[in-house]
Parts: structure tokens; C-alpha cells; sequence
């Protein structure tokens, strides 16, 4: 059995956000979000990433701040879990994750968009002001955990370049109607978007065999390819290209990327977060 | 090494369906107002679909009398999109028109990706076979509910009440066209207004009393006056 990693140095991060390129032509901000923490020198090593993806419809105005709001409430709620549940056994883990950290973030959203404006008493209202999705990954030595409340897209690149999503595409969410942080129980009128959040915890046995790659990204990339195999394929070839030329590579490229994704398909802002395991046995052919 | 990540990037498709009652009814100055009007239509819609390039905007064409009848089957690009002329005569088909529409918005052929598809009914009466069981064939399919169902009611003979549960949104009413100008006006506001909301929609959350995921407001729904003083 190999030696377990008690570290996540070994893990390279990165995250942009670029404005749609409709957005752009219409004068409207961005209304995405990213952002990252590593604490490689914690108690718990760990990396935590979230994306948010404001709703910018005219009932939410306020979604930028909401998304940004979104990112930073899940960065330190991620951090405070994987503290506050170390030399848990896994299964322990992953039930207070399931029952518990969902409802935190929530939370922390709701009463964080209500400090802003304390004197607002229609709640319903002032949520979807803000509304946002929240994609969030965090990696300890032990585990990594997939967050996601809404559309968008979170795909894992094994070392052998093939590609899966760890959370399951929601059938519901499409035609741009979406999940939210602002979600309202209608009979009790309290927030209930845990309800709509999915968590997935992979163990980490091996870090030569957890994901080579791991992809967070806001609806508007996979709405730009034109079928969801051509969106799939950017796992193994954002692989391929790390392998060939190197991670600076991509971080140096990858607003190019994103850019010509909105110009020339969804016209959306788009988000992308990237997670390089470097102890991954790659076995991708380079140049494929 | 590919010089970018990922597959072919391409526009999202937005489908418009322009949905006609040909019925006998039609017959004569309605249905002749219909083609000019939808044909005096066609700039305006390449013009929005010009300033939203990342809509591809594809449009068909299915009118109704006895049965229900494809007269553009395979979606064409706004920019090679001529209307041909539609003649009326037959009973109002109008069920079998929302059944077909129903075969053509499951997924496949309906792609996931794409925009929410407009659908406009032109109508001037009432149905003469199974209304409900079509709508609910419709709106049974994700994309028919997710659609923007936009309707025209052609004269005060139609039947507003059937329009209504097509749209089936309480915040949208059929648009009178009660004269030829209104039929233009009407046709017209659906080919811009419309398009223009549909081609770059913004997300909605779900379960916030939104009834429809592209917001539209109804500026165009106040009456045209008549100045011709041909009034149906």
C-alpha cells in the first residue's frame, strides 16, 4: 500500500475570470467570480478553489457582489472543515460534509448578503438581489471534495487523460434557469439552497492516482463548445498541453483561452479554476 | 498539441418557429397581411440577430388548417431565409400544429445547449380538433416549457382564453392584432423584442415566481391605432 502524502504542496492552482463577450457589447460587468487559498503549512494541509456565477438577470442586480460574496464565505468555511474535521475517520467526514457544510455556506451567504443591507426586511427579495451558483473544490491530504449548487461544470482528468464529472450533471438545470444561494423555502421563507447542493468526497489513497487535473468552470465554457464531447476533450488536451509545455504555459494562455471561448461562442462571462496534481503517472501521449 | 483546449466552439442556436393558422378564416386580407408582414419582418430580425453574434439565429416555419404542415422543415439561417407566401383554406388544426412542435423540441433534435426557442402563433379562431392534448404534449418536454411562447391574436373573433394557455404565463397576453398595421407592429416587436431577449438570456434562479427564463416586457402589447379603417 503506498505511503500516504501529508501534504498538498504537490498540487499547482490557478483560476480567471474573463467578461462575456455579450456582456462586453452591452456594458455589463462581470459577474463572475473566482478565487483561491492553499494552506500548505496548516495543521490540515489543504487547497480550497470556488467559482461563483452571479445570476445578472434584471431581478439580480447585485449578483456580482453575491458571487464574490459566494467565493469568499466558501474559501473560509472550506478551510474551518477541513480543520475542524482532521483525525476523523472518512466515513465521519463525509457525513458531517453531507448534513453540515452545505447548510454553513449557506448560511454565511445569506447572512452576509443581509449585513448589507440590514434594513431590508423583504429577505426573499434581497437574496435573488444577490443571487449566485458556487462551484468549490478543497484538497487535504486525505480527500478531496467537489461543491456544486447550480449549473456549471466540474470535470476530473485521470493521469490516462480520460475525463468525468465527480458530481453528475443535474437534468434540470438548462434553457439558463439554474439552482441558487438564494434559493427561499416558499412555505417556511428560509433560505434552503443546501438542499440543492451536491457533494461528492473522493478519498485520496494514492496521489499518483487521484486526478492528474481538475476543472471548475462557470456555465458560460461548456455553453461556448459545440457539443458536450468538444467540451469534455478540453480536460485531456489542457492535460496534454501541461505535459508538453509545462503549467506556465496554461496559466500564461488561459485567459487567451477563455477569451476566444466568449467571442466566438456562449458571449458569457466565463470562470475557469485548474487543480495540477504534479505527482500524477501521466501515461497521455504528449502531442495528442 | 492542439493550439487551444477542447472541441469546435460555436454560437448557441436559437429556433425560431414562426406557427400559422391557415384556416379558412384566413382566407383573403388576414393571411395576405400575414406575408407581408412577417416578410417586411425578415431585415429587422437580421438586423438583432447581426447584434447578437453569439446567437445563431435559425428559423422554420409550420402552419395549420387541416392537419399540421412543415413549410420549412430544416432550420434556416436567418440570413438565407426567404418566407414564401402562405395561402389559407381547411378547418383549425391548431392541436396537431402544437404536436408536431412537440416532436421537434425533444432532445434529440433539440440540442441542450441551445437558446430557449421561440415559438409565435398567429392565430384567428378557434381549434377545431384536440387543443389540450397537443399543449400537453408541449409542455410535458423541457423545452416546451422552457420556450418563449409568444401568440397573435388575429381579430376580435379569436379565442383569446386559448392563446392564454399556450403562453401559459400569467405575466405574458396575446397580442391584438386587430388591423393590418397592429398585425405588422405585432409581428414586428416579436421578430426584434423578442429575439433580442431570447438570444442572450441571463440565468434565472429557479423557483423565484419567474415564469419564464427570458424576461420580456409588453410594450408592444398596448393597441396600434388603425389608420387604414380596415379593422378585423
Amino acid at each position: 500500500m503506498p505511503e500516504r502524502v501529508l501534504r498538498t504542496a504537490y498540487w499547482d492552482i490557478t483560476a480567471e475570470s474573463v467578461s462575456g463577450s455579450a456582456h462586453i457589447r452591452r456594458n455589463k460587468p462581470c459577474q463572475d467570480y473566482q478565487d483561491y487559498k492553499r494552506y500548505d503549512d496548516a495543521a490540515v494541509p489543504c487547497i480550497c478553489l470556488a467559482v461563483a456565477d452571479g445570476h445578472g438577470s434584471e431581478k439580480s442586480p447585485k449578483s456580482a457582489l453575491g458571487a464574490e460574496i459566494a467565493v469568499r464565505k466558501s474559501l473560509e468555511k472550506l478551510q474551518a472543515f477541513a480543520q475542524g474535521v482532521s483525525q476523523k475517520p472518512f466515513d465521519v467526514i463525509n457525513t458531517f460534509a453531507q448534513e453540515q457544510l452545505s447548510r454553513h455556506i449557506v448560511k454565511e451567504w445569506t447572512d452576509a448578503v443581509r449585513a448589507k443591507e440590514p434594513a431590508r426586511a423583504d429577505l426573499p427579495t434581497l437574496f435573488l438581489e444577490y443571487g449566485s451558483t458556487l462551484l468549490s473544490v478543497l484538497i487535504t491530504p486525505q480527500y478531496i471534495l467537489y461543491l456544486q449548487l447550480g449549473d456549471g461544470d466540474i470535470l476530473c482528468v485521470a493521469a490516462d487523460g480520460s475525463v468525468n464529472r465527480p458530481i453528475p450533471k443535474n437534468p434540470r438545470l438548462f434553457a439558463n434557469e439554474t439552482t441558487s444561494l438564494s434559493m427561499i423555502d416558499k412555505r417556511t421563507g428560509q433560505p434552503n439552497g443546501w438542499l440543492e447542493t451536491s457533494i461528492v468526497l473522493a478519498p485520496i489513497a494514492d496521489p499518483q492516482s487521484t486526478p492528474a487535473l481538475i476543472i471548475v468552470s462557470t456555465d458560460g465554457y461548456a455553453n461556448s463548445f459545440s457539443s458536450e464531447a468538444g467540451f469534455l476533450q478540453v480536460g485531456s488536451d489542457m492535460l496534454s498541453i501541461i505535459q508538453t509545455d509545462g503549467w506556465a504555459k496554461v496559466k500564461r494562455e488561459l485567459v487567451g483561452w477563455l477569451k476566444e471561448a466568449t467571442a466566438i461562442g456562449s458571449g458569457d462571462d466565463i470562470t475557469v479554476g485548474l487543480l495540477h496534481n504534479n505527482m500524477a503517472k501521466t501515461t497521455i501521449l504528449r502531442g495528442r | 498539441m492542439p493550439a487551444r483546449p477542447g472541441g469546435e466552439i460555436a454560437t448557441r442556436p436559437l429556433y425560431f418557429f414562426w406557427i400559422v393558422d391557415c384556416s379558412g378564416s384566413m382566407q383573403g386580407n388576414k393571411i395576405q397581411s400575414v406575408n407581408v408582414a412577417i416578410r417586411e419582418a425578415i431585415p429587422e430580425m437580421r438586423r438583432v440577430a447581426a447584434e447578437n453574434v453569439n446567437a445563431n439565429l435559425l428559423i422554420r416555419v409550420l402552419d395549420f388548417s387541416s392537419g399540421a404542415h412543415w413549410k420549412v422543415a430544416t432550420p434556416v439561417p436567418v440570413d438565407q431565409f426567404t418566407w414564401t407566401d402562405l395561402s389559407a383554406s381547411g378547418v383549425t388544426d391548431m392541436g396537431a400544429a402544437l404536436r408536431e412542435l412537440a416532436k421537434q423540441l425533444r432532445m434529440p433534435p433539440m440540442p441542450e445547449r441551445a437558446l430557449p426557442p421561440v415559438l409565435a402563433l398567429l392565430s384567428d379562431g378557434q381549434p377545431t380538433d384536440d387543443f389540450d392534448g397537443g399543449l400537453k404534449e408541449l409542455l410535458d418536454l423541457p423545452w416546451g416549457k422552457k420556450a418563449v411562447r409568444m401568440a397573435i391574436a388575429i381579430g376580435q373573433d379569436c379565442d383569446r382564453e386559448i392563446l392564454q394557455k399556450f403562453i401559459a404565463n400569467p405575466e405574458l397576453r396575446p397580442l391584438e392584432a386587430n388591423s393590418p398595421e397592429a398585425l405588422v407592429n405585432q409581428i414586428k416587436w416579436v421578430s426584434t423584442v423578442v429575439v433580442q431577449a431570447a438570444s442572450a438570456p441571463p440565468s434565472q434562479a429557479a423557483n423565484t415566481n419567474t415564469t419564464s427564463n427570458v424576461p420580456l416586457s409588453l410594450v408592444a402589447a398596448q393597441p396600434t391605432p388603425t389608420t387604414s379603417g380596415d379593422v378585423w
